[in-house]
């Protein structure tokens, strides 16, 4: 079942189309990450979604509800973060959720367990004007958790954290994701950050979708080959063996395989080491999630 | 209805510590304080130094109250520009139409707010007058006209909606602070330019001229009714007078126009 399912949605500014035909179905119960380029649309696309921008063309609905007509709705159950934090600077932590908690017509109970979450419990009554970047990013997603919504909508959730922040935020996700079944729609151009996080992934690219699927197939989708990279003793030789070129590029030279399996190596490690010639180096590169992303887009 | 109480509340926890206060508690003090200076240095030959102070009060509040509001306006608003609070406040569950009404309800508190300090401004004004010089100030001999000095100061307040509701749409659609600030100042002084061309020109023959060119522009209106004053403080003026009644009735066209561009505005 689709938690969130866009439709043929066009956007312009102007003249300027920003996007063009996007449709896009996000499973209720995943981690989506929505990946692409600055200015590829990912931003206009959340802001359709949540009704920020009013899209002349296309459907959007969540919750099986048309975004149209059941706006309110949708947004009682719905937490969002777009863009940078939006957040009263002359305020306290506290006062900031206070104010998001009210308007979601709920109590203020539950700020202290936000915070804790979030790991600000300790500036709760600090001005927020006082808060560095990263623990701003940390309150708006602390924001966005409150009234504990069904669906949470992030748009460059960790921009601006430091690792330790990133990989907290990460394990909060998943669990937030597997113990309470909350479904995370998450934009980030940090595409080694959506691949350890999502299980699936939409590419959007000048407006237009160029990719949704499971993360698996992305990143298997030409056949699940490995790059590896041999340095030797005779790069020439190993290369005429091999029947492989030498990598003119590097120094030294090297050669450069695409293999299937993890088999395909030992076996050529194998005939170059009963050829009489000696391997330094193996060097594996699995095809990733960024591979498959500069191909997509044809960088 | 929740929906609007909730907003409303937000909007007094979103106003605390903020420059709109400061100028809402030093709108009132600066008033008064010029009345106090002047009526201190004034002869008072009146029978009543209530009237004389009233009236002075009455102007100089019809004159700077435009200024106040606009500056009053300006910054509350801003508060959502500044932060860049505006997108994750139209994500929260309420309709775009409860945000707007909310926030003008906020201003029109605050704007009520403003009318009782000045109300309690002056009666400290007055005491302290009559404490410094209780011969020449006998304010407080024969009671105090509470209700009419109160709608006294109301007035301004009241010819004023127009200019709240117009100030109110511009602040939302201008993100920047200064710019709705330069636009509304400029309204307030336009006649006044104006009026240097006509009276350059001698179409301007007597005050009659003046009310009407001020009359005309919703931002100088309230100190317009300054040139019906002129004419003696013992001047009766109506609370809701025609063009009070047309720019109230306009005031409220111009906040229902602004939610429905609100509603729809991108942001």
């Amino acid at each position: 079942m689709s938690l969130i399912s866009i439709s043929h949605l066009h956007f312009s500014y102007g003249r300027r189309k920003i996007l063009e035909d996007i449709s896009l179905s996000v499973p209720a119960g995943s981690i989506f990450g929505f990946v692409g380029p600055n200015g590829a649309g990912k931003t206009t696309t959340i802001k359709c979604l949540t009704g920020l921008l009013h899209a002349r063309e296309g459907a959007l609905a969540l919750f099986g509800m048309e975004l149209r007509s059941k706006r309110t709705d949708i947004l009682s159950r719905t937490g969002v973060m777009v863009e940078e934090p939006s957040l009263y600077g002359h305020l306290s932590a506290s006062e900031n959720l206070n104010i998001c908690l009210r308007l979601k017509g709920r109590k203020a109970a539950s700020i202290p367990g936000l915070l804790q979450t979030v790991g600000l419990a300790k500036d709760a009554h600090r001005p927020v004007r006082q808060f560095s970047s990263g623990m701003k990013q940390r309150l708006a997603l602390a924001l966005a958790l409150a009234g504990e919504p069904e669906l949470l909508i992030l748009d460059e959730p960790v921009n601006g954290l430091d690792p330790a922040g990133i990989i907290e935020i990460r394990q909060l996700l998943q669990n937030l994701n597997r113990e309470k079944g909350v479904t995370i729609f998450i934009s980030s151009h940090i595409l080694g950050e959506i691949e350890k996080l999502c299980d699936h992934v939409a590419v959007i690219h000048k407006g237009q979708i160029l990719y949704q699927g499971s993360m698996q197939q992305l990143v298997s989708r030409r056949g699940g080959n490995v790059d590896v990279r041999l340095e030797t003793s005779d790069n020439l030789r190993a290369a005429a063996i091999l029947d492989k070129p030498v990598n003119e590029g590097h120094p030294s030279g090297f050669l450069e395989l695409s293999v299937s399996s993890r088999e395909d190596i030992a076996r050529a490690v194998s005939l170059l080491v009963q050829s009489g010639i000696q391997v330094y180096e193996v060097h594996t590169e699995s095809r990733d999630l960024e591979t498959s992303f500069l191909e997509i887009i044809q960088y | 209805m929740n929906g609007f109480k909730a907003a409303l509340y937000t909007e007094l926890i979103k106003h605390k510590r903020t420059f709109a206060l400061w100028i809402l508690a030093a709108f009132p003090l600066f008033t008064v304080g010029i009345i106090c200076l002047s009526v201190y240095h004034m002869k008072i030959e009146d029978a009543s130094p209530w009237i004389r102070y009233a009236f002075s009060l009455q102007n100089t509040l019809s004159f700077f109250l435009p200024f106040f509001l606009v500056m009053l306006i300006a910054y509350s608003v801003h508060l959502e520009h500044k932060s860049n609070t505006w997108k994750h406040l139209l994500c929260m569950p309420l309709n775009r139409s409860t945000v707007y009404f909310a926030k003008l309800s906020m201003i029109l508190l605050l704007v009520l707010v403003s009318w009782l300090l000045m109300l309690l401004v002056a009666y400290a004004g007055v005491f302290l007058l009559h404490q410094i010089n209780p011969l020449k100030f006998h304010f407080l001999e024969g009671g105090v006209p509470l209700l009419k000095f109160s709608l006294s100061l109301l007035k301004p307040y009241i010819a004023a909606l127009f200019i709240i509701s117009l100030q109110y749409w511009l602040s939302t659609r201008l993100r920047n602070l200064v710019l709705p600030i330069i636009i509304g100042i400029g309204m307030i002084i336009l006649p006044i330019a104006i009026l240097i061309v006509m009276g350059m020109s001698g179409m301007i023959q007597h005050a009659k001229s003046m009310e009407v060119v001020f009359s005309y522009d919703p931002y100088a209106y309230p100190f317009a009714r300054i040139f019906s004053f002129m004419k003696g403080p013992e001047q009766s003026v109506s609370l809701f007078p025609r063009l009070t009644i047309i720019y109230g009735i306009l005031a409220i066209l111009v906040s229902y126009s602004g939610s429905l561009e609100f509603r729809k505005r991108n942001f």
